[in-house]
């Protein structure tokens, strides 16, 4: 019975309990019955029968027609051996007293049955505003949240508090029902988009009562919901379709402008020189033009053709055991090769660890980050250490350019990025980053970035050590170093 | 022409030294600038008779130049870019350039694209008799020949041919050539222009199939000349 209380959408039978109405229906009519004693002095006392209707009122309404009726009796019979001469005695003196009783009776029954049925649709009345407010909420909850699943889950709780059992679930495909749990199938139109689950305590009349009220609200709110979900699934595909092609514009107008612009300088020089008029001065100056620009030309080549190589899988991988010192030094002096200045400050640990891993690959990597660096520190000398740190070795490359903002952080290494905030055409192409991280991972290492906007911009490269790696002064050939293992090989 | 300005404007070194070799070789004077703001200022201060201006500057975009430049002056503009897209052609064009050329350009292509622009500039009268490649375009006897064989063409074909051939090797966008033929009411007629055009061509293929007087700018409109 406690239960009940709790399952509001569930009445079954909702009347108090039936003990308290025969005690009710006896106690009324007892004191009515003393009651009327004293009022037998101000009025006739075949009128005052009419006092008894008040307990048959409450009782047929309270606890139905049936009890009313035993109570309409038992007050007539009080009624008649109390009070009615010859009292104490069933007989009746007087037609008129029989006349009283009938038209008692007459009375009590209709208007116990008034108020039984005035209750019933009272109750009734309590029980579909209760439907309408589960079927309005079930609603806000399937339609209001952005995504379907949190929403489904936040409407199963809720439906199963409103029908009052422990547990209630909206899968949203079809479930069989077993002996530990009763379903009940959400159709739109005619097919199955979902099934409510319920534990099998439901009695049959609360199954049905399910089927009648709650499923037909639900279904049609979960039809609308699965039909939002997809339309939205469809808007956020579109647009990303879109920012796709173009993004797919971007890079190709940006390929095709420095693919163009030094294949420009090359044939303007070239044209220009005239075998016949052409001085020896103009010739070398048309030379220095065209080395510059295919040298800018076969770098760009070569990073395209790099990142198609990453892009298209694993690229072809020698694993060698090599020195990252030697690594960088050629890195750096590729880099610097053009410079007129020096570019970067090595700080390399003495004895670092051999590692394995293919080092031209390694090497394009660093170039291409040193590049990177050298590009935004404006001149400024870009720090490269490289340290042992527990199990890892740690290089950072360390600039002191204007640094990234932390919005673009995870998106500097997508290939053909550019930052929004940098004006068109005139830096790389935006796959230094991309390649170099490639290259790394494809070597087992690990690329982060760490900024400060202002103050310069720190990338950092791990690789992972084997325990008890040798230092790399040790590592000598013959004596079984211990190589740094890569990760990914591992 | 010797001796007459170029104002140059890339950002790119190598391009800059590339352009200067190249019209030095041609004989004219180079300006060299990298940025939007030096080209602005050298075009006020040296007095330059033509400019080459890249769209791409650090500073400001090269089309703002060139509204720049034509608010005080008529000096005859080409522009340089790498993207080879008719929307950007016709926004230089509109910004006030002359002509438009892609990187990357054949050797004397921008060469003979600033003479044209040049003699233009320096035109003082219309030539009354233009000679190519065998065709005569006679303006003051209203006729046209090829190879000596006279050409048959309509008042709004001739209108047409002559506004082209003034114009040798000079870029005529379609809204300049509707203007000019049809009048400015019709500036946004260009499948009239094509058709006309197409008559045009028909007629002029006549002996030597390889000659082509009219040339066509996909996109943003005609040049006569090779």
């Amino acid at each position: 019975m406690a239960s009940r209380a709790l399952s509001p959408l569930l009445p079954g039978d909702a009347r108090p309990p039936l003990l308290i109405g025969v005690l009710v229906a006896a106690g009324g009519t007892a004191l009515e019955t003393l009651a009327i004693y004293p009022l037998k002095h101000v009025a006739p006392v075949d009128s005052l029968i009419v006092v008894y209707l008040l307990t048959v009122v409450v009782v047929a309404t309270y606890w139905g027609m049936l009890l009313g009726l035993l109570t309409t009796l038992a007050s007539a019979l009080a009624f008649n051996f109390f009070q009615l001469p010859p009292v104490g005695s069933l007989r009746l003196a007087d037609s008129h007293d029989w006349v009283a009783l009938a038209a008692f009776l007459v009375v009590a029954v209709a208007v116990g049955m008034v108020g039984d049925l005035a209750r019933t649709r009272a109750e009734e009345a309590e029980q579909r505003r209760r439907e309408a407010d589960l079927a309005t909420e079930m609603a806000r909850l399937l339609l209001g949240g952005t995504r379907l699943d949190v929403a489904v889950a936040a409407a199963s709780q809720r439906l199963a508090s409103a029908i009052g059992v422990s547990s209630a679930a909206i899968e949203l495909h079809a479930v069989a029902a077993s002996e530990r749990q009763r379903t009940f199938a959400l159709r739109d139109r005619e097919t199955v988009i979902g099934t409510l689950v319920l534990p099998a305590t439901l009695s049959a009349s609360e199954q049905q009562r399910v089927a009648e009220r709650i499923v037909p609200a639900l279904q049609s709110v979960l039809a609308a919901a699965l039909h939002r979900a997809e339309l939205q699934a469809e808007v956020v595909e579109t647009a990303l379709l879109r920012r796709n092609d173009e993004m797919k514009t971007a890079v190709l107008r940006s390929v095709s402008h420095d693919l163009r612009t030094p294949l420009t300088a090359i044939l303007s020089a070239a044209g220009a020189l005239d075998p016949h008029t052409s001085g020896p001065s103009e010739a070398a100056e048309a030379r220095s033009v065209v080395l510059e620009a295919a040298t800018r030309l076969h770098r760009l080549v070569e990073k395209l053709l790099d990142l198609s190589l990453l892009q298209a899988g694993a690229p072809a991988h020698r694993s060698d055991l090599y020195s990252l010192e030697d690594v960088l030094h050629e890195a750096v002096a590729d880099i610097e090769a053009d410079a007129s200045t020096p570019l970067f400050r090595l700080s390399l640990d003495e004895d670092l660890p051999l590692l394995e891993g293919d080092a031209g690959q390694l090497e394009r990597a660093f170039a291409n980050l040193l590049e990177n660096a050298a590009r935004y520190s404006a001149g400024k000398p870009v720090s490269v250490r490289a340290h042992v740190v527990g199990e890892r070795l740690r290089v950072r490359i360390v600039d002191q350019g204007p640094g990234i903002r932390a919005s673009e952080l995870d998106r500097i290494f997508l290939p053909f990025y550019r930052s929004p905030t940098e004006r068109p055409g005139h830096l790389g192409a935006g796959l230094g980053l991309a390649i170099a991280r490639g290259f790394v991972e494809v070597n087992g290492g690990r690329i982060t970035v760490e900024s400060l906007p202002g103050q310069g911009t720190t990338f950092v490269v791990e690789f992972q050590l084997a325990p008890g790696a040798q230092r790399g002064d040790q590592g000598a050939p013959e004596g079984a170093p211990a190589p740094a293992r890569p990760r990914a090989k591992a | 022409m010797a001796g007459e300005r170029i104002l140059v404007c890339d950002d790119d070194p190598q391009i800059l030294r590339a352009l200067r070799l190249m019209l030095r070789g041609a004989g004219y004077e180079v300006l060299a600038t990298a940025t939007a703001e030096d080209a602005l200022d050298r075009a006020a201060i040296a007095g330059p008779h033509a400019a080459i201006i890249d769209l791409m500057l650090p500073d400001r975009p090269g089309l703002e130049v060139c509204r720049e430049l034509r608010e005080w002056s008529e000096l005859p503009i080409i522009v340089l870019s790498a993207l080879d897209e008719e929307e950007t052609k016709i926004a230089a064009l509109h910004s006030g350039a002359d002509d438009y050329v892609t990187k990357p350009f054949a050797p004397g292509e921008l060469v003979a694209r600033l003479q044209a622009v040049l003699r233009r500039a320096g035109r003082a009268e219309v030539e009354p008799r233009i000679e190519l490649g065998g065709l005569i375009v006679d303006l003051a006897a209203h006729s046209v020949s090829l190879d000596g064989e006279e050409i048959r063409l309509t008042p709004l074909e001739f209108a047409l041919l002559k506004a082209l051939a003034t114009n040798r090797g000079l870029l005529m966008t379609h809204r300049k050539l509707l203007s000019e033929v049809w009048g400015p009411e019709y500036t946004d007629a260009t499948p009239l222009l094509r058709t006309h055009i197409a008559n045009l061509r028909h007629k002029l293929a006549v002996g030597d199939e390889r000659r082509h007087f009219i040339r066509t700018e996909s996109g943003v409109g005609y040049r006569f000349g090779v």
